[in-house]
């Protein structure tokens, strides 16, 4: 028989051997899903959440296999479960107080065509939109109107601490909504933030402009260019947030 | 006709690939790189006494024709590893390669025409029963155990690693003495490595293999932005240049017992610093004495007493190389060491210092 040293956040998480053997099970079944999750081979189109880096649109043009991990992130994971709640519980309330400025992607896009080719998809609030003559699929949470402006709906979840201190969008937000308004042509973005512990709510009006929507495609071409001639494109400055969390974390040190 | 590649596996690659020890002036090819590039792909051959290289990477060439030339291998090297700029460019000229990187140019001049010469390649082979290569335990034995390695040429054999297809792994000199032995080797071999093969096995990238091929060993790596691919020859007891290690003997020697005696590392080490500080430059041994739950480290200035554990009872006296103590003390992996007195019938001829996943042998002084 061996000891094995207290773990202070395992002390009182459970008080019999069946519940510690049940709280195993769920944290092991949940691991598991996770561990699935992030195996999947991301599609080789650009992910708007993720034109903030060149190099990871690569990796994800190329088909590269994201990163072995070992540990499972269940904080990170539950917090984007929890996204996901908000967002549908927003989108229920602003399109049922909306009513008919709740405008349906497949309606605005009849009304006002664009200079691409494309496939829609409905999935309860949200439509897949896959551009046929560029490599990216995108869902926008919504498209609105007010005032007789089409806006694009932008919902944003995030923690206590992050909400408190949020006086504007978040500059990685704004690279995800610019590339929606390049494809959609629509330069009136709509960004909705909810507190995901107490549920308040923080709004901000941004506008894309012709230059910024010039550099949105600008940057897809380079890509893609980098994909055609297997050159890397620059990586985040070393030390950015985001790179800690990034599924191609060990490939991109090896570029 | 001008090639672009990322400069990082470039300079990664050709840090794996160019072996400074392996270039000797007395071997015209190991000296060489010879590089070839064509439309998406650039390619680098190495070949030294003992191993063959070849490098892979993915680019963007400008001409659909194949492109040689031979370079210096070593300045190469040197060369990228100074680079900053992400993206290099090589120019294939009749009198040798360009290279950009940033607003930077560097020239290196063709070493050969490729008429004159042609450098072997490695069986480039990714399937069969190839072995993962296990880096923890490399570096096990080279942080543990290389530094027994002899560097002399009175017996060549033991200017090698000894590996096993049992797991044994056996670094020692037999003109000092000295043997170190453990169980990492997990390649299903009997053979002699050199140190430069410990190291690139040190080194590799994860997830690198190592497959048989006859009298040779294929190592092969995969990543993201490189393939790596060497072939090497190691060399076997049955060569007449190197003969027998006598590994039997000297396993039979690692002998472990229930009966020994147990010291803290950081306390024999303190002794041995304050016996080093006042040894006699003239002298530098010291006696080992253990009586009464004791062990003493002995010289004329010097008597250190340190407090043993597990058999009490022992009793022995050895005189010893205290530069050799320090060293074996210093280089064994646990803060707890066991110590064993090796008889010769009467005699006693050394100690055997070991913890759990290792041994070292040495033998006492006249």
């Amino acid at each position: 028989m061996g000891f094995v040293p207290v773990v202070s956040k395992s002390i009182g998480s459970f008080n019999s051997s069946s519940s510690q053997q049940f709280k195993k099970l769920i944290e092991d079944s949940w691991n598991n899903q996770i561990q699935i999750h992030n195996s999947r081979i991301p599609s080789k189109t650009f992910a708007p959440s993720s034109m903030r880096c060149d190099r990871k649109s690569w990796f994800r043009l190329r088909g590269v296999e994201p990163d072995r991990r070992s540990i499972s992130d269940r904080t990170l994971d539950f917090s984007a479960t929890l996204g996901t709640a908000c967002h549908e519980f927003l989108q229920n309330l602003i399109s049922s107080t909306l009513g008919s400025e709740w405008i349906s992607v497949k309606d605005y896009l009849a009304e006002n065509p664009i200079p691409h080719t494309y496939k829609l998809e409905e999935s309860g609030f949200e439509t897949r939109v896959e551009i046929l003559d560029l490599p990216i699929r995108f869902a926008v949470d919504g498209i609105i109107r007010l005032h007789g402006k089409y806006y694009i709906l932008e919902i944003k979840s995030c923690d206590y601490s992050a909400f408190s201190n949020l006086t504007d969008v978040k500059p990685e937000h704004y690279d995800q909504t610019c590339t929606y308004s390049t494809l959609l042509g629509i330069e009136n973005i709509m960004f909705v933030y909810i507190d995901r512990m107490y549920g308040d709510i923080k709004c901000y009006e941004k506008h894309v402009d012709a230059n910024e929507s010039k550099h949105t495609i600008d940057r897809m071409t380079y890509v893609m260019k980098c994909v055609d001639t297997n050159i890397a494109p620059d990586r985040l400055p070393k030390g950015d947030k985001w790179c800690s969390m990034c599924p191609y974390y060990i490939k991109c040190n090896q570029w | 006709m001008k090639f672009t590649v990322s400069t990082k596996p470039l300079v990664d690659s050709i840090s794996l690939g160019v072996i400074n020890q392996n270039i000797s002036n007395f071997n015209q090819k190991s000296c060489l790189a010879q590089i070839t590039a064509n439309r998406t792909s650039l390619t680098i051959n190495l070949e030294t006494d003992s191993v063959v290289t070849e490098l892979r990477l993915k680019g963007s060439g400008d001409g659909d024709t194949e492109n040689v030339i031979f370079v210096n291998c070593a300045t190469l090297k040197q060369l990228v590893n100074t680079f900053d700029a992400n993206v290099t460019e090589l120019e294939f000229t009749d009198t040798g390669l360009i290279l950009r990187n940033g607003k930077s140019k560097f020239i290196l001049e063709k070493m050969m025409d490729i008429e004159s010469i042609s450098l072997n390649k490695p069986k480039f082979n990714k399937d069969g029963n190839s072995v993962s290569i296990d880096k923890d335990s490399w570096k096990f034995v080279k942080d543990h155990q290389m530094f027994a390695i002899s560097i002399a040429y009175i017996h060549p054999v033991f200017t090698h690693v000894y590996i096993n297809d049992q797991g044994d792994t056996i670094v020692g000199d037999f003109d000092n003495s000295i043997f170190t032995h453990s169980k990492k080797n997990k390649l299903p071999v009997t053979c002699l490595l050199t140190d430069t093969i410990v190291n690139l096995f040190n080194i590799l990238p994860d997830g690198a293999t190592v497959l048989a091929n006859n009298d040779t060993y294929i190592v092969y790596a995969d990543t993201d932005s490189y393939e790596y691919c060497s072939e090497f020859t190691p060399h076997y007891e049955s060569d007449p240049k190197y003969g027998s290690y006598n590994s039997n003997m000297i396993l039979s020697l690692m002998r472990r017992s229930e009966n020994d005696i147990v010291v803290d590392k950081s306390i024999i080490s303190k002794s041995l610093i304050q016996s080093d500080l006042l040894s006699n430059p003239n002298d530098s041994t010291v006696d080992m004495n253990v009586e009464s739950g004791i062990l003493s480290i002995v010289n004329r200035q010097v008597n250190c007493k340190v407090a043993i554990q597990g058999n009490t009872d022992m009793t022995f006296s050895i005189k010893l190389k205290l530069d050799q103590l320090r060293q074996v003390i210093s280089n064994l992996d646990s803060d707890k060491i066991h110590i064993n007195p090796i008889y010769n019938g009467e005699d006693l001829n050394g100690i055997i210092l070991y913890t759990d996943d290792m041994e070292i042998m040495i033998a006492g002084v006249e």
